[in-house]
């Protein structure tokens, strides 16, 4: 059997297209590429009869195997029933678009009646504001607000501890940054701050920020995270 | 005396014209429009269901929700293809219920004179003959996968050609194409040697 035929040709797939075919529903392109395919394939013939053979081509097997046509009696009884839901249908129209209207405009009277009512509750409030102004807030001094110079000052800080319940000593010998904080665990748990999955370490150990060597990072889940503070803050 | 000059008859009422008139409440308007398609209509439903009663059901049911939904239709198709649409649709709805339901045993509508067909009336033994063709072939069609019977049915009996069951369905041609294919590859198995040559 040669291949198909170029599906170019075809508007369908092959050979679903062998009925459009026994239909007569194929342009002349297609029709001309399935009868080269034919010609070259004359077993084919069969599949296409037996297309034809229930296609509405075979008008004598459909004529034959018509259902049983309904008599008058029947006829009217179906049209007086569409006739009937009809008028009813349309009947409730104007009853459906009244209830429509009137859930309207119950909607809109209770909108007016809510603005109104939190214009009588808010005019109070807002007029004893004006009369009475609040004295401004009192700022705390802050005991972690940052000197001008923080480097870190732009970046937002997740606090832990304060410095109320750490004491913070210095490591004799470790340098600037020899400081220990000593302390309670201020966290009853480990604080998920982003998994392995969340973050992509890039050479961790030659990255400027770790002059001293950073510690070699293994992407696994069940390492802890490693908090270095960036200043003494 | 001068033969009557013949008149050739006056063209039919747009399908868009009685369909605007019946909205309006028009009844004569709205026999037009049964009378023009209750027949395809029925063929379609009676096939998918097997059942005269039944698919008189889906008929009234079909003609119903088309005219009472035209702003859904507005003229995009025919009225034909809208109305067989909702039909076929209405029909496998039904069948799935009375498989449902188990209620799948209505008796015939009682035959009238009409009932025999629209030939001249034919023997006895012709009309029972009949009988069993139709028979045979509607178990066939039952063992069809809903999609590819609702596709034959509207391309067999609705009369639409596949850009027609394309619309109607929404499907794209090469799935009527698909559809009817495979649908008549089951359907000769099932009626070789009894139905088919």
């Amino acid at each position: 059997m040669t291949p198909p035929p170029d599906p170019a040709d075809l508007p369908g797939p092959w050979p679903d297209v062998l009925a459009a075919y026994a239909d007569g529903e194929l342009d002349e392109r297609g029709r001309a590429a399935v009868e080269r395919w034919l010609a070259a394939n004359p077993a084919a013939r069969a599949c296409v009869d037996a297309q034809r053979g229930l296609s509405p081509e075979n008008w004598r097997l459909w004529r034959d195997a018509a259902p049983p046509r309904p008599g008058p009696a029947a006829w009217d009884a179906v049209r007086d029933g569409i006739a009937i839901r009809l008028a009813a249908t349309r009947l409730a129209e104007p009853e459906r678009a009244s209830a429509a209207s009137s859930v309207r405009l119950r909607r809109v009277i209770a909108a007016a009646a809510y603005s109104l009512t939190a214009c009588v509750v808010l005019f109070p409030l807002i007029g004893m504001y004006v009369v009475y102004p609040r004295d401004p807030q009192r700022v705390v001094e802050g005991r972690v607000r940052p000197p001008a110079d923080d480097p870190l000052a732009g970046i937002t800080v997740l606090r832990i501890a304060t410095d109320a319940e750490v004491d913070v000593h210095r490591v004799d010998g470790a340098g600037a940054g020899g400081w220990l904080p000593v302390g309670g665990m201020p966290l009853t748990g480990p604080l998920a701050l982003a998994t392995a999955d969340d973050v992509e370490l890039e050479e961790a150990e030659e990255h400027p920020a770790w002059p001293m060597g950073g510690p070699r990072v293994r992407r696994d889940p069940a390492d802890a995270p490693l908090l270095f503070p960036g200043a003494n803050r | 005396m001068p033969a009557a000059p013949a008149y050739p008859a006056p063209p039919p009422v747009p399908d868009a014209a009685l369909l605007e008139r019946s909205a309006g409440g028009d009844a004569a308007a709205l026999d037009e429009l049964f009378r023009r398609y209750r027949l395809v209509a029925y063929r379609v439903a009676y096939r998918l269901l097997g059942n005269e009663a039944d698919a008189l059901d889906a008929v009234q049911d079909a003609f119903v929700k088309a005219l009472a939904n035209l702003d859904r239709f507005r003229g995009r198709s025919s009225f034909k293809t809208w109305l067989l649409r909702i039909a076929s649709n209405a029909a496998l709805d039904m069948g799935r219920r009375r498989r449902r339901d188990g209620w799948n045993d209505r008796p015939p509508v009682p035959a009238t004179p009409e009932s025999v067909g629209p030939d001249d009336r034919p023997p006895p033994d012709h009309d029972l003959e009949r009988a069993d063709l139709r028979r045979l072939i509607d178990g066939a069609l039952a063992a069809l996968p809903a999609p590819q019977r609702q596709t034959f049915v509207l391309h067999v009996d609705g009369e639409m050609t596949y850009r027609e069951v394309a619309d109607t369905l929404g499907i794209s041609i090469g799935t009527v194409m698909s559809r009817l294919f495979y649908a008549r590859q089951k359907l000769q198995k099932l009626l070789a040697d009894r139905v088919l040559p």
